[in-house]
């Protein structure tokens, strides 16, 4: 008997995708799709039907401030296809300039970006200290470390850096565990997947999904470990990561990575979301070497105790308790985690209970970050998203290939609501998104949005309205080969507003956001103290800094203006 | 275990033992030993009578043989007679007769044991029956007989006794199959097993020795094992609605939800007017994470019967799986107006005020739970995570120990133990929970290999019968 569509079921069908319309959050703020203005013409490619699962997990971006102009510049990954991954040159990830004018140019075959091969992600530092950004990008092996030469180019020197890694690797992330103001490297590795060995499509236990053949992966494949890089401080690194304790030797497949002192004891920890498994903390022990406490912290797994899929990963101070908390982005029928951090480096599940979790169900989830969209002084989060098997299209389970925006206003009181609807065409817009940075690309005040999509162009969000309220923007500058600064904590007090942010290298999934700390503060008019907890523990304050204004704080120099006037396009 | 219907099988022989004696009279020559030619050419002819239903004649033969000449192998055979008359009073004259005139005439102490069974004198029986098993020691009718009826009394192992007793050579045909039955009674269950297997051996197609060495492998508590016998008698008859459907259910209680959804489609693919199969699919698809394909056979399932409550729990849940959480509402209030003691719906309602951040109202569903079930493993688990997130860690604890109690085969309630453990500082019982954690998610991982094991697959449906839907 052949079955019967009616209207009503197919409404039915697609009713988890209608945005609720919302009263709340602010109707002030509109994400705009200036893409095509903006000159960013990249598009990603890979196989239509995703036969395997390398095919649907590439996609990252950065936001980085490669020439030093004080704006940031666009980096997106490619990827290649198995029928084309015989040459690197099959596919052309991009470096865009920032003009400054609210539109970018391709300086790709100049810098020497273009052809790193099967790209994923991408994780960005100052690895030598020579005040130029670095780019580490991962790959279906190999990866490859890029020296800035501070002109516009970059040379590869993954060979000499000794930071190679040909296994599947997709988030990086750089930071200084062992304070020795060097910036160290931890990749996290996905599958051991061969391209001369692939798993039959649809064939098997794990190549289903409700009953329709599928990709197969990552269960039922091999993982792959993980890799730490020490910084030796002469250009090169040495691959500790067994020694460290972080290798992960049961081959969890890694997917995002963030260094962060959770515990606030001055020692970079470790978070790394992993799919279809238990996530990791790894707990600096102070003597190169870390302690995985995930489970027992209350951060590995949902609260119903089980292993979820993860993808992506944003830390920050949700709540405004002084500690930071831990979002983690999962797959389908999953729900989005946000771990509420509680004294003693413990952590609560309380995505239910903070309304993140009911409505991200759907939706597999990627690039996120805590972002205050709206400048009200308390973050917000966004995540976007896209499945994974464009055969979910074909089955009617209220699941859909291409997923909107996810955008969560923060209410100041422990709860989000969702409020992409109230945002902006350009967040209910279905995609199939992957990697996201987030970062003030138009130096106007507000967060902005890049994103790479699957199999097509990638979408320039600009913000507009976020700064009508108050804010500041703070780049630190280390006073070692750190010079980024990375793992700082600032905490900005206005009046009885105080928020605490971390300067970080990767997290998002595969993605290198803004390094430059960005608050908002709501309608405060000033700053009564910014203090600055610097890697390895010195501690820097600055009162009274006026708002809606760019600076930069250099450790042990003091603060200073850096930009003071917007592009002459973001007038809003 | 010894049933009614079991001893209603031995009256029936009754009447075969009848025919067996009359046609030992009429083969036997040893039981005319002690008799002339003439007589036992007469005795023949009167078990040939009787054995062909030629009552009159048989009755005029025996009556001139025991006046004349008081034999009592003609006492017994007027005994036999009666019985068949149904005038049991003079029936057990004629076998007590028998007996003043031969004391070692077995067959007249195993009628008349009959005869007292059948006349409810249990004690009169087992003590005639006991006398023909000394008379008797090839025959195992007797000692068959006794244990049956010490079985009756309860005294199991007596009767097991007995039964081991009959040699090796003269054990029935269903000598194992009550052997079994009697160790079932005694609690006994791997001798059972064992003797099942022995009836198994010789019958290796029994759907009914597989269906019992299943249920037999329940109340050893190893459901795996009861799951894989049914699978064998699913295999011998895959077109058993019925036994597809107690497959479905021992897989449902295995935790291999994908099989119970395979057999339950297949059983309501034969019989597809069974109500029962279309909510028992329901919560095997809820069990498989299939909500959406739940919610169409639990919905049919209400449409057809509003009033069941159970359909109305099983669609309340399947609605809030599916974040219907209004959907969801009304059918679990409907659940408890139709049946207030169904405390599922208390706990489901409790699931979806947690969900909704609503912890009072979750509080106070799950404590409704617990306080009519104290040892329901989910309502304490909800208990303890409400505590948890209240941080009273110590309350937490006492629930969520409490849940394990109950159910000590759920990771969570060790993934939440291993967390209240840690923030109380005891770290030793942390780690300890955190491996049975470990533990219980690998059992939960090889469930799901086992799954691989498909006693038939859904392509192994009989094309041959009409699609009925």
């Amino acid at each position: 008997m052949k079955p019967v569509f009616t209207l009503a079921a197919i409404l039915t069908a697609v009713l988890p995708y209608l945005p609720p319309k919302t009263q709340a959050g602010p109707e002030f703020v509109r994400f705009v799709d200036v893409t095509q203005a903006s000159g960013v013409r990249f598009k990603h490619n890979t196989a239509p039907e995703k036969k395997y699962i390398v095919e649907s997990m590439s996609g990252g971006v950065a936001l980085f401030d490669y020439d030093n102009d004080g704006w940031l510049d666009i980096y997106l990954t490619n990827s290649l296809t198995v029928d084309t991954a015989n040459d690197a040159k099959n596919s052309r990830s991009a470096l865009y300039r920032n003009n400054r004018d609210g539109t970018f140019t391709d300086v790709t075959d100049r810098s020497g970006l273009g052809y790193p091969g099967w790209a994923m992600g991408i994780a960005t530092a100052d690895y030598d200290g020579d005040g130029w950004i670095d780019v580490y990008i991962t790959c279906l092996g190999p990866n490859h470390l890029y020296h800035n030469n501070g002109d516009g180019t970059f040379t590869d020197v993954t060979q000499k850096a000794g930071v190679d890694d040909t296994r599947w690797s997709t988030g990086a992330a750089f930071g200084d565990y062992d304070n020795d103001g060097n910036v160290d490297l931890f990749v996290a590795n996905y599958v051991d997947f061969r391209i001369k060995d692939l798993p039959e499509f649809g064939k098997g236990k794990f190549c289903q999904f409700r009953g329709v053949p599928v990709q197969c992966g990552p269960r039922g494949l091999p993982g792959a470990g993980d890799s730490l890089f020490h910084n030796n401080g002469d250009g090169t690194f040495t691959e500790v990561s067994k020694k460290a304790g972080v290798s992960d030797l049961d081959g969890r497949f890694g997917m995002s990575a963030l260094w962060t002192d959770l515990d606030g004891d001055g020692w970079m920890d470790l978070y790394v979301a992993n799919d279809s498994g238990p996530n990791f903390l790894y707990k600096n022990n102070r003597n190169g070497t870390f302690k995985e406490i995930g489970l027992l912290s209350g951060c590995a797994v949902g609260e119903d105790g089980n292993e979820q899929g993860s993808m992506g990963l944003a830390i920050g101070d949700y709540n405004h308790d002084g500690l930071l908390d831990i979002f983690v982005t999962n797959f389908s029928d999953e729900y989005n985690t946000l771990y509420r951090q509680e004294k003693g480096m413990f952590f609560s599940d309380v995505s239910f209970a903070s309304k993140l979790a009911q409505v991200s169900i759907p939706y597999v989830g990627w690039a996120t970050d805590f972002i205050d969209f709206d400048n009200d002084g308390w973050v917000d989060l966004m995540v976007v998203n896209g499945h994974v098997y464009p055969q979910v299209d074909n089955i009617s389970v209220g699941i859909t290939y291409a997923q909107r925006i996810l955008l969560f206003h923060n209410e100041h009181n422990g709860t989000f609501s969702e409020v992409a609807a109230n945002c902006g065409d350009a967040l209910t817009a279905r995609r199939v998104s992957r990697g996201a940075a987030f970062g003030d690309i138009d130096n106007d005040g507000d967060v902005d949005v890049v994103i790479n999509n699957l199999d097509g162009s990638p979408v320039v969000l600009r913000n507009e309205g976020g700064n009508k309220n108050n804010w500041i923007n703070i780049k630190t500058i280390g006073s070692k080969r750190n010079r980024e600064a990375l793992g700082a904590q600032v905490t900005v007090k206005a009046d009885d507003l105080v928020q605490v942010k971390e300067v970080y290298s990767g997290g998002s999934y595969i993605s290198q956001n803004d390094t430059r700390l960005h608050f908002g503060l709501g309608k405060k008019t000033k700053i009564d103290l910014i203090e600055v907890r610097w890697p390895a523990g010195k501690t820097e304050a600055f009162r009274d800094v006026p708002v809606n204004q760019f600076v930069v704080i250099q450790e042990g120099k003091g603060l200073s203006k850096a930009i003071t006037t917007s592009s002459p396009q973001s007038n809003k | 275990m010894l049933s009614a219907s079991y001893w209603a099988h031995m009256w029936r022989a009754l009447g075969c033992a009848v025919l067996i004696i009359i046609s030992l009279f009429i083969a036997n020559e040893a039981v005319y030993s002690r008799q002339t030619t003439s007589q036992t050419v007469q005795l023949k002819e009167a078990a040939r009578y009787l054995k062909e239903g030629e009552f009159d004649k048989a009755e005029q033969l025996l009556q001139t043989l025991s006046k004349t000449k008081a034999l009592p192998e003609a006492f017994e055979m007027l005994g036999l007679l009666r019985v068949k008359q149904q005038r049991l009073k003079e029936a057990e004259s004629f076998f007590q007769s028998a007996i003043r005139l031969n004391p070692r005439l077995a067959n007249a102490y195993v009628n008349l044991g009959y005869l007292y069974k059948q006349t409810n004198q249990p004690e009169l029986s087992l003590r005639n029956f006991q006398t023909a098993a000394t008379l008797l020691s090839n025959n195992s009718e007797p000692l068959f007989n006794i244990a049956l009826l010490l079985a009756d009394s309860r005294q199991f192992d007596k009767a097991i006794q007995v039964l081991e007793a009959i040699r090796i050579n003269a054990r029935p045909d269903d000598y194992w199959d009550l052997l079994s039955r009697l160790y079932l009674s005694a609690g006994n269950f791997p001798k059972a097993e064992d003797s099942l297997r022995k009836v198994l051996a010789r019958k290796p197609d029994s759907i009914s020795t597989l269906r019992q060495l299943s249920g037999v492998a329940l109340k050893l508590n190893e459901p795996q094992r009861a799951w894989q016998y049914l699978g064998d008698a699913v295999r011998l008859a895959p077109n058993s609605p019925d036994l597809l459907y107690e497959f479905a259910q021992l897989s449902l209680r295995n935790n291999l939800g994908q099989e119970a959804v395979i057999a339950t489609r297949k059983a309501l693919f034969l019989e597809p007017d069974r109500h029962d199969f279309l909510l028992f699919l329901g919560n095997a698809l809820l069990n498989t994470a299939s909500f959406h394909d739940a919610l169409t056979y639990l919905n049919q399932y209400v449409r057809l019967k509003p009033d069941d409550a159970s359909g109305q729990l099983s669609l309340g849940w399947a609605l809030y799986l599916e974040k219907d959480f209004d959907g969801a509402r009304k059918h679990l209030e409907e659940c408890l107006r139709l049946s207030p003691d169904l405390i599922d719906a208390y706990y489901h309602l409790g699931m979806i005020a947690y969900e909704t951040g609503d912890r009072t109202h979750a509080r106070d569903f799950f404590t409704k739970v617990v306080d009519r079930k104290s040892d329901h493993a989910s309502a304490l688990l909800g208990l303890g995570m409400i505590y948890s997130s209240e941080q009273q860690y110590e309350r937490a604890r006492l629930s969520f120990e409490a849940s394990a109690r109950a159910n000590g085969d759920e990771p969570k309630v060790h993934y939440q133990l291993a967390q209240v453990y840690s923030r109380l500082g005891n770290q030793d019982a942390a780690r300890r929970e955190q491996g049975l954690y470990a533990g219980a998610q690998k059992r939960v991982e090889e469930r799901k290999k086992l799954s691989q094991s498909l006693p038939f697959s859904a392509a192994a449906i009989d094309r041959s019968k009409p699609n009925q839907h």
